[in-house]
């Protein structure tokens, strides 16, 4: 029964100055992001580790027991569950890797242009 | 040895990059499979000049691996798993360990906060608790299984092109349901070019340990275990304590488990210090080591001088069981099934008529057995004399 209210599996910004660390929880959808939560059920570390990783964990097993209670997750936790591939991978993921190659090339012609006049200066 | 020793594999692709007519070990072309494209990384990288400096100097290991001393996997050509698992052959490594108590459960300085407890009880609990403690000190003696390396693989599950470059970072995704094995745990890899994978054994062994630490294993691989630091621990005589650190930190069949495992083996064939792993779980498989590699004559020695007679049949007896074709296996058929342990010795002595040590070992012991004989006859005669 919705004794429990809407409720939603989000993200929760915990950590400290400079170090942000998240918590997957579940709680009542219009609760404060640090609220009082219904069951965490897994962490994101987006600091890049020493050995060059972000780690996410999460309990699928809650979290598919979740959803059969009706909560939902919200529109980055669904990103990033795409990118761990449970779900497809979230079309704005495409768009946005799509757009961030489009800039890296951009600037790397850029740079590229910068160095030959440079050279043509230097000679 | 065919691949130099590697260490300090760097994460940043530069290093990796520069360093790559070098690098030639697994880790290596495990980095290079699956990292990044190099314009992505390098681009995606702060360009301030501190930050640059800073990560230049901070040199991110991912995992050391020394090679092996024998051999590609430090076996030959016979799976060690099976033969080790042999009842005949595991049984009498087992009696071969010995049992001393005084050894299992030694004193210890116990804290100042730690009271020890007496009770009285009656006979029938005293033997309940002496029972107990057996049951520990055979739990302290179980003898970790030898094994072939594991190979380090990984393999694709799909390459998602799409999101390349999204992140400039692996993502690893851990699945945290209790109660399944490291092994079975459902891990993957994303990585910056889009490509998902599982982790190989060793990532694997790290992420698991982030979530599920176990006490005393430790995230990286301790110094202690670098062949330079260990040298200095075998000096020393810390057989036992490099080899108890050993299993807590590695799995049975971790290469670097294997190869920790037969240093010690082969430094103490060398100085002949076997009584250190004498009641200790790790005997076992140091008489193993022996027996596959056909070098079991010292250790017959020091069996022999100590007058553990019974494990010294028990060594020539998981010799054969490894080595049925060889001379002594043959020998050692035709003697009768009832044969005494000195028999045994003697059949390997016969096969391997070199080992002029071994043999002088058996015949002072046999004269020492004869002179005890003869003593024991005159007291005899002497009490009988009154």
């Amino acid at each position: 029964m919705k004794k429990e209210g809407t409720l939603a599996i989000r993200f929760a910004l915990h950590g400290c100055v400079n170090r942000p660390f998240y918590h997957i929880v579940v709680i009542q959808k219009h609760k404060a992001r640090n609220g009082r939560i219904i069951s965490q059920i897994g962490t994101y570390d987006p600091m890049i580790n020493q050995f060059g990783e972000r780690l996410f964990a999460m309990s699928f097993q809650k979290y598919r027991k979740w959803i059969l209670r009706e909560a939902q997750p919200t529109k980055s936790l669904v990103k990033m569950l795409g990118i761990a591939g449970f779900y497809p991978i979230h079309p704005q993921s495409i768009l946005h890797a799509h757009r961030k190659r489009m800039l890296q090339a951009r600037q790397a012609s850029e740079a590229k242009q910068q160095t030959e006049e440079f050279k043509e200066t230097a000679l | 040895m065919a691949a130099p020793v590697v260490r300090n594999v760097s994460i940043t692709l530069s290093q990796i990059c520069r360093n790559c007519s070098l690098l030639q070990s697994r880790a290596a072309l495990c980095i290079k499979r699956y990292s990044s494209s190099k314009s992505t990384d390098s681009e995606n990288r702060d360009t301030s000049k501190k930050n640059e400096e800073k990560k230049e100097k901070d040199v991110y290991m991912l995992y050391d691996e020394f090679p092996f001393r024998n051999g590609p996997t430090g076996w030959k050509d016979k799976d060690p798993g099976p033969l080790f698992l042999n009842p005949k052959v595991y049984n009498s490594l087992r009696k071969m360990t010995g049992f001393d108590l005084e050894k299992l459960f030694p004193q210890r300085p116990y804290p100042r906060h730690f009271k020890p407890k007496f009770r009285i009880v009656s006979d029938e609990k005293l033997q309940k608790l002496e029972g107990g403690n057996m049951f520990r000190a055979q739990q302290k003696l179980q003898m970790p299984p030898v094994m072939l390396p594991r190979t380090e693989e990984s393999t694709v599950i799909c390459h998602d092109t799409c999101i390349a470059g999204l992140y400039n970072s692996k993502m690893v995704i851990t699945d945290l349901m209790v109660n399944t094995g490291s092994r079975e745990r459902i891990i993957v890899i994303r990585e910056p070019n889009g490509v998902l994978r599982t982790p190989t054994l060793r990532e694997r062994d790290r992420i698991t340990q982030v979530y599920f630490p176990r006490p005393g294993r430790t995230m990286m691989m301790s110094r202690m275990f670098y062949p330079e630091y260990m040298q200095g621990l075998l000096d020393r005589d810390e057989h036992q304590y490099l080899l108890d650190r050993a299993c807590v930190q590695f799995e049975p069949d971790d290469p670097q488990f294997i190869r920790i495992c037969q240093e010690v083996y082969d430094h103490l064939y060398e100085t002949r210090k076997f009584d250190i792993l004498r009641s200790t779980r790790h005997f076992g498989p140091m008489a193993f080591y022996y027996a596959y590699y056909d070098k079991i004559e010292r250790l017959l020695v020091d069996m022999i001088q100590r007058e553990f007679i019974q494990d010294a049949g028990s060594l020539v007896k998981v010799l054969n069981e490894i080595h049925p074709d060889a001379k002594c296996a043959q020998i050692a058929m035709d003697l009768t099934p009832g044969a005494t342990a000195l028999e045994l010795v003697k059949a390997y002595l016969e096969a391997n008529s070199e080992h002029k040590l071994l043999a002088k070992a058996v015949e002072d012991y046999e004269k020492l057995l004869e002179h005890r004989q003869k003593e024991s006859e005159r007291r005899e005669r002497g009490l009988k004399g009154r």
